[in-house]
């Protein structure tokens, strides 16, 4: 069936349309830089979305949620028999995502006679001299390193306009964590649904769903630096699409 | 299928330490080699929290090898292990479960529950049980874990077998703790007010004292040397953590109630 390269790239092709039609209806993710550190932000329907990998590591999944599963799995096995063998210290995310995680999913991609990873993933790492470092994962492999944040949005549209946003957020790195938090979901609103409905779309997600924070930060006693937000925390900082409008 | 058990990740990859148990089919059935060892620790339970202390002496035989050794280590927020034994087994028994916890913890999304982590203790002194009667790694370690949720204090002592035991007050282990395992359960008994009502100073305070009466008897137990700053590792574990006691906490209190007669 595939024996001809044409076809090969054509079952390819059909495949990202696939992946990406799937991956339509998940709710976005985003990571941005604050003072006390990373904080990453989701609005999930009762399936976790930002989880904690490492002392200095979070990931954030936007897809099937039994293929996020497989492939968390994949980057915490990894990252701790690196942490055991050598020494937590050698655990990055860029060897991660580089070596861990980029390798299968292109491969799950390539390989026509498999299922692929339906999944996009958001690495953070806070490094032990107070860098940010976030890396994206998209369903073919193909990552990308950023120090400025991150929107983990739906393919297309919605990408662009969080991308072109995240721009104008300069300076989050010397923003509280409570600044930050409302600009988290405003993007996170943003990648949801156009500028002019977002404020609404806001309010109407806080009805029945919930916000779901973790914050990488060296202020975390011990020698794991990444904690979830408590409730009261995120009741405090989505506030203003709390209150009638 | 692995579920969150991380010493069965480590068997897949072929890891050394778990590989010990070997050792009883290659090595001698004893060894005239001094190994490296370690000395005294103790736990007790005090008003706040618990408080887990060793002193930093590690000999091999008659020799001093080493006299700032930390024999008290912090396995994850809530729980502590301090060890007599063989540091080089010890230490990795240590980073096991510590790896175990999070391990678990991340990839199951829920903590390990008190009674799994002390069974996984259990279980690392068992495989290690060839080497122990090899005399070449024996680990006698107290365990120690506030549980937030209920509030609750637990001290475990385990024999070299992986047999774990819950104290009610304190435990002590090591070669010096014959000597203040006595003088423990006479404060307990007839001082004004248990070891359990102690305020958190008067316990560091009371730790310190017991490990130099225990380096008085014992050579292999390290006393305390201001001149040289060795102070004993004391860590406490409350709602709010471990928490590491500071050299100038220790220094102050040392002078203040220790190193001069005081009622």
């Amino acid at each position: 069936m595939f024996e001809e390269p044409y076809r090969w790239a054509e079952a390819v092709s059909n495949r990202r349309e696939y992946l990406e039609d799937q991956l339509q209806s998940g709710s976005p993710v985003v990571a941005l830089p604050c003072i006390e550190g990373i904080l990453l932000l989701s609005v999930s329907a009762g399936t976790q979305k930002v989880y904690e990998i490492y002392d200095r590591v979070a990931l954030g999944a936007l897809g099937h949620p039994a293929d996020v599963e497989r492939l968390r799995n994949i980057v915490i096995d990894m990252a701790h028999l690196e942490g055991f063998n050598r020494s937590p210290s050698d655990v990055s995310a860029r060897r991660l995502v580089q070596f861990g995680l980029a390798p299968p999913v292109k491969q799950a991609f390539e390989e026509i006679g498999r299922a692929p990873y339906i999944a996009r993933l958001l690495i953070a790492e806070l490094g032990k001299d107070q860098s940010r470092i976030f890396y994206s994962l998209n369903y073919d492999g193909v990552f990308k390193e950023t120090h400025t944040g991150l929107v983990l949005a739906t393919p297309g549209e919605a990408t662009e306009r969080c991308e072109s946003a995240l721009k104008n957020c300069e300076g989050l790195e010397n923003r509280a964590m409570s600044e930050v938090f409302g600009e988290a979901f405003k993007l996170w609103g943003l990648a949801e649904v156009a500028e002019d409905s977002r404020e609404s779309h806001l309010r109407d997600v806080l009805k029945d769903r919930e916000i779901e924070a973790m914050l990488l930060s060296e202020s975390v006693p011990g020698p794991c630096k990444v904690r979830p937000l408590s409730k009261t925390e995120m009741m405090t900082f989505s506030q203003p699409w709390r209150a009638p409008a | 299928m692995i579920a969150g058990n991380f010493l069965d990740l480590l068997k897949q990859e072929h890891s050394p330490f778990v590989s010990a148990p070997n050792l009883l089919h290659t090595a001698p059935a004893s060894t005239q080699t001094a190994l490296t060892s370690a000395t005294t620790i103790l736990a007790f339970k005090y008003r706040e929290g618990l408080l887990i202390a060793g002193d930093r002496r590690a000999t091999a035989g008659n020799m001093v090898m080493f006299d700032r050794a930390d024999k008290v280590i912090d396995i994850d927020r809530h729980s502590v292990m301090a060890i007599a034994g063989s540091p080089a087994t010890a230490f990795e028994m240590a980073r096991v479960l510590s790896h175990s916890f999070q391990y678990y913890r991340r990839s199951q999304l829920q903590d390990l529950s008190l009674e799994g982590k002390v069974r996984a203790l259990s279980r690392l002194l068992k495989e290690n049980v060839p080497a122990a009667v090899q005399g070449i790694g024996t680990v006698v370690p107290i365990f120690v874990a506030y549980d937030p949720e209920n509030a609750q204090k637990h001290i475990y002592f385990y024999d070299m077998l992986g047999a774990e035991f819950e104290v009610v007050d304190f435990a002590t282990t090591g070669s010096g703790s014959p000597g203040i395992r006595g003088v423990l359960h006479f404060y307990n008994r007839w001082n004004s007010e248990p070891i359990s009502a102690l305020s958190q100073d008067d316990a560091v305070v009371l730790a310190m004292r017991l490990l130099e009466t225990a380096a008085e008897h014992d050579s292999a137990t390290g006393g305390i040397k201001t001149a040289a700053q060795v102070f004993p590792t004391v860590k406490t574990i409350t709602e709010e953590g471990v928490r590491s006691l500071s050299l100038a906490n220790l220094k102050s209190l040392y002078h203040e109630k220790v190193e001069n007669r005081h009622v």
